[in-house]
């Protein structure tokens, strides 16, 4: 991290296929929240009001921004790149959404759901599983284990080392990543590892 | 753009409608590797317009069958330009400037063991604009000592393309040759990075951040090692012992090798003698060339020793490490790294040192740099070196364990250096403005290994140097020097009335050598030198070792192997003075070996260092006033040293 005094550190990557989108990397548990804020600091809330940018919308360890159609990053981007560093010396100042129950409950559900769509739960699918983010509350994310994840007994690795680790680099008050068992509707209780293997009981 | 196809100035690949790709980064990011790996070697060079830097320019075989001109510009740490070096890289980069073909696309090298501060030139390239390929080096050092960074998410991170490429290797090459075909489809940063010192401190920050860098640890055996010869006492101690090693290595090892090539010598001389019919080219080949170039190329065993050391001490790491150990010194002097890295470069040989000095931001520590890099014992006086001090002192003559013939040198190593010091600094002191603090980079590499093949490359570049010189400078001197100093031929009247007999060869050719052109020229200047004690057969030698310092050795071997043909070095230890208040004592004695020792080591005896001189200072000025001062020091210096010597011996 920088120092408190130095500026916050950004720098922004482009959207495959959506040439009007940038998306500004912030540090990690900066913002307090996801989605579309309810308020904006002075500056940035101007090139929203009546600048460039279309859309903005807070994301784990991220700020997406949508350009106007007339508008494009080769001129706006000084611009907007001045305004967000100077709105992000000021987090406080950033309002969430109304109507949101839990701003960090829901901050941490959309980091868990970004983790599990890219590299990790590619990781689940070409090992035919799946995941799923179920619920997040109070440092606590719960998924689903579907297809082979169900049941695998390196499932509890691949939550710990890879969907753990993940999430906290996009939020660190992420303190632990659990399995929510589904109530199997056929499967017999046990389950075989290896065909040449006894049955093994509450596996 | 309509001349890409070859830039106006000298030493351009000229391939017609080829594309120009350039290669920017920092000192030491592997830069110079990649352009090799990547043009085979097959560099062409030439000089920026108007400037001196040197221009490197290859062809490169690139995807699909086709080529591009591929340019290496000078490392440099930033494109804010302060040295001669980065306002080039900055020109080259300017599309608005019209001295210089702007390139199509920019190769930046960025070693991955520093990347928190390799990317702040990147982020410089990367606002003006070209397309840019990062190359990631180094990669294999930064996974062996623990440190980690992901491709792919530092792709995405600066928005262009990078490529890993680790010493040259095939296939990593080939993927960068198939980007290389085509820059105009490279990915450019959305938004590009910011200007202001701190913003792009914030913006590495967060790219090193997504990259899941982290940066290499240092080696714990470096780590301890370093805590000794850093040191400011232990290291400093462990220096000079290192180094004295170095002078008595130098003269135990290479001496057997020196012998032999010695006595090839005079098995060729004899044959030359006793084979070509014709009295004056039997003495012309025997004399001239074989008692003259081959008295220089002896010398070859030390020169390539010295290289073996060198890089041996480079190639461990350990000249980093002595170099940054003299900065503390020198920094409390007043002087820049940056200048002693520029004399640490001259002890082969100046021509480097002065080259070196580009890096230098100040106009007044460049030029004090230079004039002090002379003083640095260059290669070239080696040959010189050891001929006297083999006159000086016996080889079997110790002090306790060790030889003094290794001492002796030491000492004129030791005393070249601070001189070369003193001069730099006292030169960087007269009307000093204060301009602003830069920050200077030294790596500090692991210690490893060396690679046979780089050691080998060091030494066989350093002798091929050597044996050129020889065969170009040196070889014309003494052909010159071999005419004058055998005409005007005497005939045989001449002869019978001075007492010489026509048939005695030997004493035909000393009674030549004493009337002839040279002798007058040698007397001539006799005045300036008497009181160093040198007569006109040194004389001869001082003014012919102006081209290049070794010619004194090939010329004391012509005068010697015409005295006495079997036994040249006996005949130099026996040479006597002819006239004048010494008359029939010995020619070298201890105070006139000492002073011309001492002579040489200030005297500025080369052509070459002038000529650079003159080129990398843009005026006359300097290398006169070089020549002159050190001409003035030398001749003092040497007086007192016969005086001083005299009174002890």
């Amino acid at each position: 991290m920088a120092p408190a005094s130095g500026p916050v550190p950004v720098h922004p990557e482009a959207v495959p296929g959506r040439p009007e989108a940038v998306r500004w990397v912030v540090p990690a548990g900066l913002l307090g929240f996801v989605g579309e804020p309810a308020q904006l600091p002075g500056p940035l809330a101007a090139l929203v009001a009546d600048g460039p940018i279309a859309r903005l919308e807070v994301e784990p360890a991220g700020v997406l921004i949508d350009l106007r159609p007339e508008a494009d990053w080769a001129q706006a981007g000084e611009s907007v790149r001045a305004a967000l560093q100077q709105a992000l010396a000021h987090p406080e100042a950033w309002y969430p959404p109304r109507d949101v129950a839990s701003p960090a409950d829901e901050r941490l559900a959309a980091a868990a759901r970004q983790v599990l769509a890219g590299e990790v739960g590619e990781y689940a699918r070409s090992h035919g599983g799946a995941l799923e983010v179920v619920a997040a509350h109070d440092g606590v994310v719960e998924v689903r284990l579907e297809g082979t994840c169900e049941g695998c007994p390196a499932a509890g690795r691949t939550l710990e080392e890879r969907v753990l680790v993940g999430v906290r680099r996009l939020d660190p008050s992420v303190r632990s990543v659990v399995a929510r068992r589904v109530a199997p509707a056929s499967e017999p209780s046990g389950r075989r590892l290896l065909p040449l293997w006894p049955r093994v009981r509450g596996a | 753009m309509s001349d890409h196809c070859g830039p106006p100035s000298a030493g351009g690949v000229a391939l017609v409608g080829a594309r120009r790709i350039a290669l920017v980064g920092s000192p030491n990011s592997g830069k110079t590797t990649l352009f090799n790996a990547l043009t085979g070697l097959r560099a062409k060079t030439g000089n920026y317009p108007g400037v001196t830097v040197t221009r490197y320019e290859g062809i490169a075989e690139v995807g699909a069958g086709g080529q591009v001109v591929l340019e290496d510009l000078p490392g440099t740490y930033s494109l804010v330009a302060i040295s001669p070096d980065e306002q080039i890289v900055a020109s080259v980069l300017d599309p608005a400037d019209e001295g210089t073909a702007t390139p199509e696309g920019l190769l930046v090298t960025l070693d991955a063991t520093t990347m928190r501060r390799s990317l702040r030139l990147v982020a410089q390239v990367l606002r003006r604009g070209l397309p840019v390929c990062v190359v990631l080096t180094f990669t294999d050092e930064l996974t062996r000592r623990q440190g980690r960074v992901d491709v792919a998410a530092l792709r995405r991170a600066l928005g262009v393309p990078v490529v890993a490429v680790v010493g040259g290797r095939r296939q990593q090459l080939a993927d960068l040759r198939d980007l290389m075909a085509d820059p105009s489809s490279w990915s450019r940063p959305v938004v590009p990075p910011p200007a202001e010192p701190e913003e792009v401190g914030a913006w590495i920050e967060s790219v090193l951040g997504a990259a899941g860098y982290s940066a290499p640890q240092i080696d714990e055996r470096t780590r301890r090692l370093d805590a000794v010869l850093l040191h400011p006492v232990w290291g400093t101690l462990v220096f000079f012992a290192t180094m004295f090693a170095f002078f008595q290595i130098i003269f135990a090892v290479a001496a057997p090798a020196q012998a032999g090539i010695e006595s090839v010598f005079a098995w060729l001389g004899d044959q030359a003698r006793t084979r070509v019919g014709i009295d004056w080219l039997a003495a012309f080949i025997a004399d001239g060339l074989i008692g003259g170039v081959g008295g220089v190329v002896v010398f070859l065993p030390q020169i390539a020793l010295l290289f073996v050391l060198i890089s041996l001490l480079e190639g461990i790491g350990y000249l980093a490490r002595a170099a940054f150990l003299m900065d503390r010194v020198m920094a409390r002097a007043g002087l820049e790294g940056r200048a002693f890295v520029a004399l640490l470069s001259s002890f082969a040989c100046a021509i480097p040192g002065i080259m070196a000095t580009r890096t230098l931001p100040s106009t007044r520590d460049r030029i004090a740099t230079m004039l002090g890099a002379p003083l640095m014992t260059c290669s070239a006086r080696l040959p010189v070196y050891v001929l006297l001090i083999g006159l000086l002192v016996s080889p079997d003559t110790r002090v306790g364990p060790f030889g003094v013939q290794g001492l002796v040198m030491f000492a004129l190593y030791l005393v070249g250096a601070i001189s070369a010091m003193l001069t730099a600094w006292l030169f960087s002191r007269i009307g000093r403005s204060t301009g602003p603090a830069l920050p200077f980079y030294m790596e500090m590499p692991p210690y490893r290994l060396p690679s046979l093949r780089s050691v080998a490359l060091a030494v066989w570049d350093a002798c091929r140097g050597f044996l050129s010189k020889v065969t170009r400078i040196i070889l014309g001197t003494t052909i010159v020097l071999w005419l004058l100093l055998n005409l005007p031929a005497p005939s045989d009247d001449e002869l019978r009335a001075a007492g010489v007999d026509p048939a005695d060869t030997t004493a035909v050719a000393t009674y030549t050598i004493d009337h002839s052109l040279a002798a007058d020229i040698g007397h001539a200047v006799e005045p300036v030198f008497e009181p160093l004690g040198f007569d006109w057969r040194i004389n001869v030698g001082v003014l012919a070792s102006l081209s290049a310092r070794e010619v004194f050795v090939a010329t004391m071997g012509q005068v010697a192997a015409a005295q006495n043909p079997d036994d040249p070095a006996d005949a130099l230890a026996t040479m006597r003075v002819q006239e004048g208040p010494r008359q029939g004592e010995l020619l070298f004695t201890p105070p006139v070996l000492a002073a011309l020792l001492v002579f040489f080591l200030y005297a500025l005896q080369c052509m070459s260092t002038i000529a650079v001189l003159r080129r990398e200072s843009g005026s006359w000025r300097w290398p006169v006033i070089a020549f002159g001062y050190l001409f003035a020091l030398a001749w003092v210096m040497a007086a007192l040293t016969r005086v001083v010597v005299a009174a002890v011996t």
